[in-house]
């Protein structure tokens, strides 16, 4: 039971990141003198947030995701591993990688008075955001073959 | 129209993104249809996806320092519109093929 939790934080924290990331967006967009700290706070709060879900994550899939592939590969979607899960455990790492240099971006630079600066502000944002919802989408992906697994392709 | 050229991290980290992407992308097709690379990557930590994932954030760090450090993307001439296009070019091509790899010429 335990076991099966441990895939919980990483699910909560991915979509803490996709929820600061979606905050930063709206303060890069309105940035200005009044929303500079909240908008570094969501900045560094999407970096952490992504940290901790590839950390959860990343422990869960090593450790425990053997049992579900063996499942899903002989199940009628056998093409949730070979491509859903495939393709989600490596596109993670570019989220990762957008979600450190969002940090950089609003740290190193007035996004509130240089207009270029907030536009790769707001596109760092909205690559995280969809990736991230790719993410979700690739998770219920695995979902459904493990459970088409279990139920012996009926 | 006068072209702003970024400050140092936004620009050294802005080309590190685009290049790991990149790396991310070539690594998985190198593993995935080399064996020998696929047993070294397992060999090296204990998961391939445990390597994989070493190699790339280690690299997006100190590529992303030494292109800051060196001022690389001033003297590449990366203006803002040049990262803002090498960002999201970098990210659609490694998730490009990403996906197309895995949906078209893969097969566990």
């Amino acid at each position: 039971m335990f076991e099966q939790m441990l895939i919980m934080p990483h699910v909560l924290f991915g979509l803490l990141g996709i929820i600061t990331a979606v905050w930063a967006l709206v303060e890069a967009l309105n940035a200005g003198e009044a929303n500079r700290f909240r908008l570094k706070i969501s900045g560094i709060a999407t970096s952490v947030f992504m940290w901790l879900s590839y950390l959860f994550g990343g422990y869960w899939y090593v450790t425990y995701y053997k049992a579900d592939k063996a499942v899903i590969v002989k199940g009628p979607m056998s093409w949730a591993h070979t491509f859903g899960m495939e393709v989600k455990e490596h596109i993670f790492f570019v989220l990762l990688l957008l979600s450190m240099y969002l940090s950089v971006v609003i740290f190193n630079n007035d996004v509130s008075t240089d207009k270029k600066t907030r536009n790769l502000a707001v596109l760092v944002s909205v690559l995280i955001v969809t990736l991230g919802l790719g993410m979700e989408g690739l998770a219920d992906l695995v979902n459904a073959g493990i459970k088409l697994g279990f139920m012996g392709g009926k | 129209m006068e072209k702003i050229i970024y400050e140092k991290y936004t620009a050294g980290f802005g080309l590190a993104l685009f290049l790991t992407g990149i790396l991310n992308a070539l690594m998985l097709l190198a593993k995935d249809t080399t064996p020998p690379v696929m047993a070294w990557m397992k060999a090296a930590t204990g998961h391939h996806w445990i390597t994989h994932g070493v190699i790339v954030i280690a690299f997006f760090g100190v590529s992303g320092i030494i292109l800051s450090k060196f001022k690389l993307g001033e003297k590449l001439k990366l203006d803002t519109d040049r990262i803002f296009t090498l960002t999201w070019a970098g990210v659609v091509t490694s998730v490009l093929i990403t996906v197309v790899f895995y949906a078209a010429f893969y097969r566990a």
